[in-house]
């Protein structure tokens, strides 16, 4: 009754503003057509027998068809220890760059985040590059002839090199967040360095931990660049698998029946992750920064921590110049002279390519980002019915594999009425709906923290509603703006898994390219393109940077609203 | 510029919503007379807020009217009211400094550069700030944020200043400093104010009349020595300053206080029947010994030095202790606890309250 009068009188007020009515309508319309109608697709087809009736059959084939099985099997302990080792990796991190005061903290930084940046196959390619049958160490230094890295030991390495970064921001974040006066407070009362640790700053870090392990464990699942250079015929997994059935097969019924349980396990951390953990952490928020105590750590202790820090710094440097050195040296691993054949060569095929990744990135960035900050400002500063499904839906993408997305495009937009296969436009659509949720979050998070009588403040001072938007909210999101357009662009640039569904001979992109040429075996070629990909996105965010209003020192005095 | 509130109404939610309706202003009235400070005090949850934003426009009433002079301003929208406020968080744009922020009003406005200028460097000077124009806010020291709020509001030359809790972020020190200031600045450029506070110190010593409030109604209005020694009831008694009630019964044969007969050299005119004697700290004087009948008499519960004064806590049989202030340089020996001690009242400091039946 209660919530139903509310609706009503929500509905009312929307009345007043068609404008705005409109724009939800519109807003509800496209993440129905481009979230919801996909998904629903993939689950109506994984339903389907080849002819075209109900069956359960495809689901039946995971007890009839043991590679099946162990796909599946494959892609959770993959998942699971991938998740474990990065959160090792990146809370040790995080807690050496917010407890310790180390040398060229900022550089080692830099250097953590690298991984986060570049094509999600990049480690897979230095991986084959270093660790391969004809690999620099496997065979050039250790002299092992036909060392086998695919199957679970190469996907591993290979994701935990992609994904710890991911745990490290992660945590870093919840670090940063604990309030250090805590850890003081324990050792005012006589506990010891490591009893603080792990009485104290470890119990308060549970939850981060658990919430990093989930979406370090979510984009595993949805990984498929390093599976699919690295697992092997041995070692199938769900991304690759389903990929497999439908461009080899051409059994879509059964591809979309693998995607519909590679969602299950996804869905769920997702659900746990933000339903559950969100709301347990631990997190004391001042607005000011608190000085972090660097009493908590020996300086034995530090010292290791150092060499952590500074052996992962050596992997992701090895990592990248093996890429670099890759892209000019003549045939790696016979021939380690110089050229630059690879270049010219990646220029001649890969001209359009190159193009057509940038128009798709550049079309799709300022999309998302402005669709992001609209929906971001609607489900924080207005009032209408459903405003909890379209926050659902719009940041449900963040979970959903991109495998399951792309094959829920094809399903969706290769018939009538939306025939979109083969254009720019699925390209554009797919990039934009997949990589809102960030802008989504940050924006909603950033307007959360504005105390509303900024705005107030505004008004009395004589500006009207829309003067307050332009010279103060939107100055003060634009931080929040432009690192969600950040995040859209570096994610078109390098994304692989649902664009390789939707690609076509008239737009192609660079990752695609890239993977085909490792494919064939010409690695020079691939880590030229790698390398053309990084400067684009490096030179990007470069001129985005410069793009940003440079006050936005601001930020540190957003109030963060009482009670 | 005066400002007339007329039997203001404000409900928050409504019958079938699960909170319920929420009558936070209840037919409120008043009246702020032109170059007048009007400050309303009450407990949190009192109205005090939402009548303020009210007249801000930041809500809308349910119903009354609010006048600024003879214009209802009821339906104009809150940047064309001129009603300038300072805000509790103070609100201080964060992407400008000091000096935008200032200035943020002035360009909504169509002035030249060189006005703008002008004002907003006077304004600077007026609030002492000189010196920090280009600092960014975050560089800013808490009561240095407070005098740009302060600035920001006063550069608009208002015809109405309001002031939201404006230092409750503040400590000690630095209250007082700035309510000083406030004041001052306040009677200098004569703009009628509207002042918002919790704290009774505050209201006493800046306000030219004071409002007390208590669950959306006003209690009483006056300037802050008639709300404390003729307050109406004991709420506004006992929120201003400390106050202890004793009952006490007029009848044709004279008073009588707790049941013994009493002359307490005041309220002669009022006519027969019960009352409660208010009696305030600082209006009770006390002897050692005193068994006599005739006096009143009780026991030293405790003594607290607070340096200016020594105060006393004293049971009374039949009623709740008294709190007794003697000045902290009289000379006398402290009470100790379990004395018993006489009791006399100064008549002036005495005030009744009748009892209702």
């Amino acid at each position: 009754m209660g919530a139903f009068s509310k609706g009503r009188r929500e509905i009312r007020l929307l009345a007043r503003d068609p404008l705005l009515a409109l724009l939800i309508a519109l807003l509800f319309l496209s993440l129905a057509l481009f979230v919801g109608y996909p998904l629903i697709s993939v689950l109506v087809k994984s339903l389907q027998s080849e002819e075209g009736g109900f069956s359960l059959a495809n689901y039946g084939r995971f007890f009839t068809f043991r590679y099946l099985r162990s796909s599946l099997w494959n892609s959770l302990t993959a998942g699971f220890f991938t998740a474990a080792c990065s959160v090792v990796i990146g809370y040790t991190a995080a807690f050496t760059m917010t407890r310790t005061s180390i040398p060229c903290k900022k550089a080692l930084h830099l250097l953590f985040i690298l991984p986060i940046i570049s094509p999600p196959f990049t480690s897979a390619l230095s991986i084959l590059m270093l660790f391969g049958a004809n690999g620099l160490i496997t065979r050039g230094l250790l002299g092992i002839r036909n060392y086998n890295i695919y199957g679970f030991r190469g996907v591993l390495l290979s994701q935990v090199f992609t994904f710890a970064p991911v745990a490290y921001l992660t945590l870093r974040g919840v670090l940063e967040s604990l309030n250090p006066t805590l850890e003081d407070a324990a050792m005012n009362v006589g506990a010891g360095r490591m009893q603080t640790f792990t009485k104290v700053t470890l119990p308060l870090s549970l939850p981060g931990l658990a919430s990093a392990f989930l979406v370090v464990l979510i984009e595993s699942l949805a990984d498929f660049g390093n599976p699919l250079v690295l697992a092997g015929s041995r070692f199938p997994m769900l991304s690759t698998q389903a990929y497999l059935e439908i461009t080899g097969s051409f059994n879509l019924p059964l591809g979309a029946a693998l995607a519909v349980v590679l969602l299950i396990p996804s869905i769920t951390s997702f659900a746990i992750q933000r339903y559950y953990l969100q709301k347990r952490q631990y997190t004391t928020v001042t607005g000011k920064p608190t000085a972090s105590s660097s009493k908590l750590v020996s300086r034995g202790a530090r010292r290791c921590l150092f060499t952590f820090a500074a052996g992962f710094s050596g992997f992701v440097l090895l990592f990248y110049g093996t890429i670099f050195t890759g892209a000019f040296t003549k045939v790696w691993g016979y021939d380690f002279s110089p050229t630059i054949a690879h270049f010219t060569y990646a220029f001649s095929v890969g001209a359009g390519t190159i193009r057509d990744t940038l128009i798709v990135a550049l079309c799709a960035t300022p999309v998302s980002g402005l669709l992001g900050m609209l929906i971001a400002f609607l489900v924080v500063r207005t009032s209408f019915p459903g405003k909890g499904i379209m926050e659902f839906t719009s940041i449900l993408n963040f979970a959903v594999p991109g495998t399951v997305i792309g094959i829920g495009y094809i399903l969706a937009f290769n018939r009538p009425p939306l025939m979109l296969m083969g254009t720019l436009a699925v390209l554009v659509l797919n990039f934009v709906f997949r990589y809102i949720p960030v802008g989504i979050q940050s924006g909603i998070a950033v307007l959360r923290q504005i105390d509303p009588s900024i705005e107030e403040a505004a008004q009395n001072l004589g500006a009207d509603r829309i003067t307050t938007f332009r010279k103060v909210t939107l100055p003060i999101i634009a931080p929040a703006f432009f690192s969600g357009l950040v995040f859209a662009f570096v994610r078109a640039m390098t994304a692989i898994s649902a664009a390789i569904f939707l690609v076509s001979a008239n737009w192609n992109l660079l990752t695609v390219q890239i993977l085909n040429q490792v494919g064939s075996g010409r690695l020079g070629v691939a880590a030229a393109f790698s390398v053309i990909l990084v400067v684009i996105v490096a030179a990007a965010m470069a001129v985005i940077a410069r793009l940003v209003p440079g006050r936005t020192g601001g930020m540190a005095a957003i109030r963060i609203q009482e009670d | 510029m005066n400002v007339r509130i007329d039997s203001l109404i404000k409900d928050f939610g409504s019958f079938d919503e699960p909170g319920g309706l929420f009558r936070a202003v209840d037919a409120v009235s008043l009246e702020v007379n032109d170059g007048e400070l009007v400050t309303l005090l009450g407990p949190s949850g009192c109205g005090k807020t939402t009548l303020l934003r009210m007249i801000a426009g930041f809500e809308d009433p349910t119903s009354g009217g609010i006048f600024f002079g003879e214009h209802r301003i009821n339906d104009v929208p809150p940047n064309k009211r001129n009603a300038a406020m300072v805000f509790q968080s103070y609100a201080i744009f964060p992407h400008l400094n000091v000096r935008e922020n200032i200035a943020f009003g002035l360009r909504l406005r169509d002035l030249t550069e060189g006005e703008i200028c002008e004002r907003t460097e006077k304004v600077v000077d007026l609030v002492g700030l000189g010196g920090l124009e280009g600092r960014q806010p975050s560089q800013l020291s808490g009561g240095q944020q407070q005098r740009v709020a302060l600035a920001r509001a006063v550069v608009m030359e208002p015809s109405l200043l309001l002031f939201d809790e404006p230092l409750s972020n503040l400590d000690a020190k630095l209250r007082e400093q700035m309510r000083i200031d406030i004041r001052k600045l306040q009677q200098r450029l004569g703009i009628t104010s509207i002042y918002v506070t919790h704290d009774q110190i505050e209201a006493m010593s800046i306000s030219d009349r004071v409002v007390v409030m208590n669950r959306g109604k006003i209690e009483q209005t006056g300037v802050p020595r008639e709300l404390y020694s003729r307050p109406v009831n004991r709420f506004v008694a006992s929120f201003i300053g400390k106050a202890a009630f004793l009952p006490c019964e007029k009848s044709a044969e004279g008073w009588t206080l707790l049941g013994r007969p009493w002359d307490p050299e005041a309220g002669g005119s009022l006519p027969p029947g019960k009352y409660s004697v208010m009696v305030r700290p600082e209006g009770v004087r006390l002897a050692p010994g005193g068994k006599e009948q005739r006096h009143l008499s009780g026991t030293v519960l405790r003594s607290t030095y607070l340096g200016s004064v020594l105060e006393y806590e004293v049971e009374l049989p039949g009623t709740d202790p008294l709190t007794v202030h003697t000045p902290g340089l009289s000379g006398q020996e402290t009470l100790s606890p379990g004395t018993e001690a006489e009791i006399t009242f100064i008549p002036e400091g005495l005030h009744f309250l009748p009892e209702k039946e």
